[in-house]
């Protein structure tokens, strides 16, 4: 799969989340409740509350991890990033070098530590670009009653999404130069569509509600319809969106790297080191090893962290004893 | 009698560690119809789920199930085994035809699936056998009807086909789960007479499952009563519909039966049951009008008594009394509300005016065609200060549509709508900000109405955030609102989904109130709840009706309801008022064919008793 298209598993994934327990949602309102609310009434709920706390506490765990090795690297490394060690290149793990050197005897785990700053600051960019300019056109799109309005919107939005996302990384960094900057930027833009056409979806849907009509008979305006109903409606549907894009982005951006169109020298980048490790992969794999378990980590981080965030928001969930 | 064709013992149902049907027994001997009544939540639906062994896998199912003929537990038998059962010795009618047919697949081919994965029929038997069984469910045309796909019915209809399904195979056993709780009143009634009809041709043991009691009464000879998973009473319809005794059940039968009130003009609920005469009791009036299964007769005779006492204080007195006598004179029921307008002094300026109003819905039907729906025809409708105006009218008759309408939520293709002073027009916001003062809206749905991410006092307090009220303010207004509607000061921190369907709407109630309109506007607000918390809601809204000195629009498909609640009733089909005017005289006495069909085809327990 291509790392630089953050739509692919976008879209399947808030589905992929059974956390509303089947059949609770209102089908017809003069249904006979019986099942359902008999369905709902512990188990299933209590059961999806645990795994929703396991999967957020696993998923803080692990970001955890990745903003700590960020933050620390401020203040302290093991070695100083700037002085390699030239006696020891090529080092193994040691106590010294606990996960080893590279070739010029660079301390891995220093580099390591470095490198968490630029995934975590791409990934807070990208996604923050993406989200700030997809939500508030899907909102609009789903909301506005002109048509022509929301055909614009969408149809702009597909041609982005027709648009590969690794050419607009190529171009970027052929006009800005190649940099942590224009990747991120780039990575950001490309992830616009998911976030419009989840807000869009979601809006549609929370719009059919008669929450909306009681909220325009008690005459909020459009914005505060949007702001107040509409938004934190369909937050949880963002925030999954939102870790998705997160870890995509950790991806993207080691990818953009690895290319050379990324974060350039002398910046640690995970996905730079990667491809330095790439000629020592047959005598010193854990180069490689490195840098890539701490991309799986970022991931898998921001994805269980964004399932658990999701369900933590739901009062319908939170609610319940 | 012989040995019974079904029977149930100790079965209890439990999920996890707690026990949601505590044990049971019942029996149903072949070709006996046993009624299973509850409300929401009794667990009638989970029983009947139990015995054609389709729980939900959370859920487990102790006890015996046992089928005449075929030995053993059923509820040990395998799934495959099972398989066998269903649809052949045993079959089922679901709620929702709509989602229990296959709509990608020709209804023909669903009614002859059934018969061929049973083996009783080869390809070509199955296929002419299943035309012959759609022309028993009285569908026009069977062979047509047997190659459309499932959108091209109706929902009676649809209702039809699933019948069909189920009796496909001649079972010996039908379970009808709440079979036409989603059906119009004239469509639910010739759905309950086919059942009746099939069932008795077939010699068919008949488990019918509804919370509705006029029409258990109707299809079933042996009732058995349900309360949060326990049988509270079993007994014969006349033995439960005339000597209740169970309390909870004499309270489920004061609470539906529309037409009795108590000393103060108001609905029994499951509280005040005790004081209930008894739905035996209109069984006295004269024989020869409730043979007609019209109501009217001992309802009258019921309703009457109590408010003669009670005095003014009965409410559909009062102000409609004088409109009333005025109208009988005044003889046709088309000039009525014209009449009174014209008459009487307080009258001359009607609250809300509707005149010629129109909505043409415009589908896209693709790139070059378009459809057109009249979902209104020309609306004229007149709606005096303190009347209580009752809008009736089956699904897609576009009495939803008209409400939209009054309340500014969408345009109207043509005429004009007047509320007070203010003409409406969705583009006039200044207009609209005065008019929804005034005007307020209860919504249908309890569980869609109520924004899940609000507490309920920023529920209650949101439509004083547009008036420009501070935070102080709309706490002490939505504390002095929650009181009004019965709850507790707590509930104003809690979420909506921590209160039943009847809380929920008192809540809505409370929003709608919060504004202190002059009219308030409720769309179907006591449709989606139970029987018991229906009574309560209603009276909740009378009372606050009276207490607010209100103009009511109530809209409702429930007859009986509108006639409880209103003084007056517009009668709606496919976009038009076929008949308007003072409640009582269209009750009784229909101009319009429509209105009798209606009024004939709502099921009661009265009519149900005496048939």
């Amino acid at each position: 799969m291509n790392p630089l298209d953050p739509h692919g598993p976008a879209t399947g994934s808030p589905a992929a989340h059974p956390s509303v327990p089947p059949g609770s949602a209102a089908q017809t309102p003069a249904a006979d409740a019986a099942t359902r609310s008999a369905a709902t009434a512990d188990t299933p709920v209590g059961r999806s509350r645990r795994t929703a706390e396991l999967t957020f506490v696993v998923g803080l765990v692990l970001v955890g991890i990745v903003v700590v090795l960020a933050l620390v690297s401020f203040v302290w490394t093991p070695h100083p990033p700037t002085r390699p060690d030239a006696a020891a290149r090529l080092e193994g793990m040691s106590v010294t070098h606990l996960f080893g050197t590279d070739r010029f005897g660079r301390d891995t785990l220093t580099w390591i530590m470095l490198g968490a700053r630029v995934t975590l600051l791409v990934g807070v960019v990208a996604v923050g670009i993406a989200m700030l300019i997809g939500v508030p056109l899907g909102v609009l799109a789903g909301m506005t009653r002109a048509r022509w309005l929301s055909g614009l919107i969408m149809r702009g939005n597909d041609l982005l999404l027709a648009f590969p996302a690794l050419l607009l990384a190529i171009v970027f960094s052929a006009v800005f130069g190649p940099g942590t900057g224009p990747a991120m930027v780039a990575i950001g833009i490309a992830a616009i569509p998911a976030f419009a056409r989840v807000a869009r979806s979601g809006t549609l849907q929370i719009m059919g509600r008669e929450y909306i009509a009681a909220a325009r008979t008690a005459n909020r305006t459009p914005l505060q319809i949007a702001i107040q109903h509409v938004v934190p409606n369909i937050a949880g549907l963002v925030i999954v969106q939102a870790s998705v894009t997160f870890a995509l982005s950790v991806l993207a951006e080691a990818g953009l790297s690895f290319l050379g169109l990324g974060t350039q020298p002398p910046t640690p980048s995970w996905g730079r080191m990667l491809q330095e490790s790439q000629q020592f992969l047959g005598s010193r794999p854990e180069l490689a090893l490195w840098p890539g378990l701490f991309i799986a980590i970022a991931v898998l981080g921001f994805n269980l962290l964004g399932d658990g965030l999701r369900d933590r928001l739901d009062p319908t969930l939170r609610g319940r004893s | 009698m012989s040995a019974p064709l079904l029977s149930v013992r100790d079965l209890t149902i439990s999920t996890g560690s707690r026990e949601i049907v505590h044990p049971l027994a019942f029996e149903i001997a072949p070709g006996e119809r046993l009624g299973l009544i509850g409300e929401s939540g009794s667990g009638k639906s989970l029983t009947s789920s139990a015995v054609m062994g389709l729980l939900p896998s959370e859920m487990s199912a102790r006890g015996t199930v046992a089928l005449s003929g075929e030995g053993a537990n059923l509820l040990e038998r395998s799934e495959s085994s099972l398989a066998r059962l269903r649809g052949n010795r045993m079959s089922m009618v679901f709620q929702e035809p709509m989602s229990a047919l296959n709509p990608l697949m020709r209804v023909g081919a669903q009614v002859a699936e059934v018969m061929r994965l049973h083996r009783t029929a080869t390809r070509d038997q199955a296929m002419t056998r299943a035309i012959d069984l759609l022309d028993q469910v009285h569908l026009p045309d069977p062979a047509a009807a047997a190659r459309a796909y499932p959108h091209q019915l109706s929902g009676g209809q649809r209702q039809r086909i699933m019948l069909a399904i189920a009796l496909a195979n001649s079972p010996d056993l039908l379970i009808c789960d709440e079979p036409t709780t989603a059906l119009d009143v004239t469509v639910q009634s010739a759905v309950l007479d086919l059942i009746d009809e099939q069932v008795a041709a077939r010699g068919t043991g008949l488990l019918f499952i509804t919370h509705d009691l006029a029409v258990v009464a109707r299809v079933c000879e042996r009732v058995m009563v349900m309360n949060r998973g326990r049988v509270v009473e079993t007994g014969t319809v006349d033995q439960i519909f005339t000597a209740p005794q169970h309390e909870y059940t004499r309270g489920l039968l004061a609470a539906s039966d529309l037409t009795a009130t108590d000393d103060r003009g108001r609905l029994f609920t499951i509280a005040t049951a005790a004081a209930y005469p008894g739905a035996g009791a209109p069984a006295d009036a004269p024989a020869a009008r409730v043979t007609g299964e019209t109501q009217p007769a001992g309802a009258s005779v019921a309703e009457q008594t109590p408010a003669a006492e009670a005095g003014e204080q009965s409410q559909p007195a009062g102000t409609s009394a004088v409109g009333r006598a005025e109208d009988r004179e005044a003889g046709g029921a088309w000039d009525a509300s014209g009449k009174t307008g014209r008459d009487e002094p307080s009258d001359t300026a009607h609250l809300i005016e509707m005149s010629g109003v129109v909505k043409t819905f415009t589908r896209r039907a693709g790139l070059f065609r378009s459809d057109r729906v009249e979902a209104l025809k020309g609306i004229d409708l007149n709606v005096r200060a303190g009347g209580r105006m009752g809008i009736v009218g089956e699904s897609g008759s576009g009495k939803s549509t008209l409400l939209s309408i009054l309340s500014g939520l969408e345009t109207p293709t043509a005429g004009r709508i007047r509320v007070g002073d203010v003409v409406v027009d969705p583009e006039d916001y200044s207009g609209l900000t005065a008019m929804r003062r005034d005007l307020q809206i209860v919504f249908q749905d309890p569980y869609a109405s109520l924004d899940p991410r609000m507490s309920v006092a920023e529920i209650i307090g949101e439509p004083l955030r547009s008036m420009g009220l501070d935070g102080a303010e709309r706490k002490d207004r939505a504390e002095e609102m929650i009181e009004a509607v019965g709850l507790d000061h707590d509930s104003l921190t809690r979420f909506p989904h921590q209160f039943s369907g009847g809380q929920r709407q008192r809540i809505s109630i409370a929003r709608a109130l919060v504004t202190r309109p002059r009219i308030l506007v409720a769309d179907e607000p006591v449709s989606a709840l139970d029987v018991s918390v229906r009574a309560q809601v209603l009276n909740l809204l009378a009372d606050l009706v009276d207490e607010y000195s209100l103009t009511l629009v109530f809209v409702s498909h429930d007859l009986g309801v509108v006639r409880h609640l209103c003084s007056d009733v517009a009668v709606m089909r496919s976009g038009e008022i076929v008949e308007q005017g003072p409640t009582d005289q269209v009750y009784d006495d229909p101009a319009h064919d429509y209105t009798r069909a209606l009024v004939a085809a709502t099921p009661t327990i009265h009519a149900a008793l005496n048939v």
